[in-house]
């Protein structure tokens, strides 16, 4: 049986794919499933008072390569900047 | 058991960096010590198996990138996405043979315990 740590991390590739795999690429996300993984996952990102975003710029802030998808690199790059903001958001 | 979202993630990410970070030292940050101790304590399944988690003090070395001597909470979360890639590959290369797009288990081996388990 996983930690519960190591499940956190194993529900990251989880969470990718839930998404992923609706349509396209298994490894690429297009416009359509990143909207969805937005809005189910963390809608706040699209609310925030100081800093709204729409899908088409969070997708555009991620899509290094500017295929209009997001692989799974991109997204390992999305969540790092998530991880960091959370962790700031606990010294809140 | 907690189910599997980004959120629940995140927030574990963070506590358990927190959980370490505090024992001693600059509390928002782990020590080699605090490092060790995380990796035995929550990765105990994914250390037997990960290349990249098995030499905790090259690990340490690569990941302070400030050579401040800690690990802070982003070089920390650096750390995390090479995990989550490395878990990945791993579920690819235990993948049952077949059609289509599937996962064997991961970093933890042949027994996978569920999301979030």
């Amino acid at each position: 049986m996983v930690t519960k740590f190591e499940g956190a991390i194993n529900c990251m590739v989880d969470v990718f794919h839930k998404y992923s795999l609706e349509h396209g690429h298994p490894h690429a996300m297009n416009r359509k499933a990143f909207r969805k993984l937005i809005e189910t996952e963390c809608p706040e990102l699209l609310t925030n008072p100081k800093d709204p975003k729409t899908v088409e710029t969070l997708l555009k802030e991620v899509d290094s390569n500017k295929d209009d998808l997001m692989n799974f690199e991109e997204y390992l790059f999305m969540i790092t900047r998530l991880m960091v903001d959370a962790h700031e958001a606990s010294h809140k | 058991m907690e189910a599997c979202s980004l959120k629940n993630s995140l927030k574990i990410f963070v506590d358990t960096f927190h959980k370490y970070s505090n024992i001693s030292g600059n509390k928002d940050a782990l020590n080699r010590r605090e490092m060790k101790t995380l990796l035995n304590k929550e990765m105990p399944h994914f250390i037997k198996n990960s290349k990249d988690l098995k030499n905790v003090s090259h690990l340490f070395e690569e990941l302070d990138t400030n050579q401040d001597a800690d690990v802070d909470f982003k070089e920390f979360a650096v750390m995390i996405a090479r995990v989550v890639m490395e878990t990945h590959e791993k579920m690819h290369e235990n993948a049952p043979p077949g059609q289509g797009h599937s996962h064997g288990p991961g970093l933890e081996g042949p027994v996978k315990g569920k999301c979030g388990q």
